[in-house]
């Protein structure tokens, strides 16, 4: 995985996180249900083991060279 | 008048705001409406309009905040919130005017910035009679206090750039910390190349910076 890609991987997890967890929460008449959220948040949490195994295969192969 | 509902991605002060060109969900251009000195950003859709988390729809979300940010400080919105009419969101904002000024007025000039600091350090559980489990825990306890006691440092350093941080330590295992922070925009550069230096320091850590972005993280008006 080249930096640029890993980049990308990392700032995508970046902005589901902050995009669904962070920000105003205004009472609207429409919010998205929180059972969706938490389903979302399951998935991000897989992406971010992705990553983290990702990242941690690339620093082990440095540590060996 | 035509029935529409207003799906919300963030707040601006009012009157300092062109919204021209940038288009939200659906590719609908988004437009503001302003209350009290505050100015909702939203688009239109018809009524009953499902706002399903895709990847897309959370990209397009970030994409008219940070679109917005360019110009004036915004509290971004989280994503999901729509409004049946304008008098309904009308409401809500004059109900929330004076938080949300305070918010405001703390954003003003500043950016959010997101570090994850990765680690390689994951102790395999030992094979053979010779290591016992007490062993076993007691390596993944020192490796643990390390990969703390490296977020904190990294965090403490960090946050001497920022006005305002918001952080984990090892909520994830192998990232130490993942933490955000409020820069003023002077000193975007300064954090990230204090981010690379960081980097650079630490064998067997990778530290990615990100952003900036609108500040999701320093919405919080309870003062």
């Amino acid at each position: 995985m080249s930096d640029v890609a890993r980049y990308r991987e990392v700032a995508l997890v970046e902005l589901v996180d902050r995009v669904l967890a962070k920000g105003v929460v205004l009472s609207g008449d429409i919010t998205l249900a929180v059972a969706d959220v938490d389903l979302i948040r399951v998935e991000l949490r897989a992406v971010i083991a992705a990553v983290v195994a990702i990242e941690q295969r690339r620093l082990d192969e440095e540590s060996r060279v | 008048m035509f029935e529409t509902c207003l799906y919300v991605y963030g707040i601006v002060p009012a009157g300092r705001l062109e919204v021209d060109g940038v288009q939200g969900l659906d590719d609908v251009p988004a437009e503001g409406i302003a209350v009290d000195g505050l100015e909702a950003v939203v688009t239109r859709h018809p009524p009953a309009t499902r706002f399903d988390a895709t990847e897309e729809a959370l990209v397009r979300h970030d994409a008219v905040c940070t679109a917005v940010m360019r110009l004036v400080p915004v509290a971004p919105a989280r994503f999901g919130t729509a409004f049946r009419d304008e008098e309904s969101l009308r409401g809500e904002l004059a109900n929330r005017a004076g938080e949300l000024k305070r918010i405001l007025e703390r954003l003003e000039g500043r950016v959010e910035l997101g570090v994850r600091v990765f680690t390689s350090a994951t102790v395999e559980r030992p094979e053979g009679a010779e290591s016992s489990g007490t062993a076993f825990l007691e390596k993944r306890l020192a490796e643990r206090q390390t990969a703390v006691g490296l977020a904190t440092a990294v965090d403490d350093r960090l946050a001497r750039l920022a006005v305002a941080r918001t952080s984990s330590v090892l909520e994830t295992p192998g990232v130490p910390l993942s933490a955000s922070y409020l820069v003023g925009r002077e000193s975007v550069e300064e954090f990230r190349a204090a981010v690379a230096a960081l980097d650079g320091e630490h064998a067997h850590v990778t530290l990615i910076c990100t952003g900036p972005w609108p500040p999701y993280s320093f919405v919080d008006g309870a003062e």
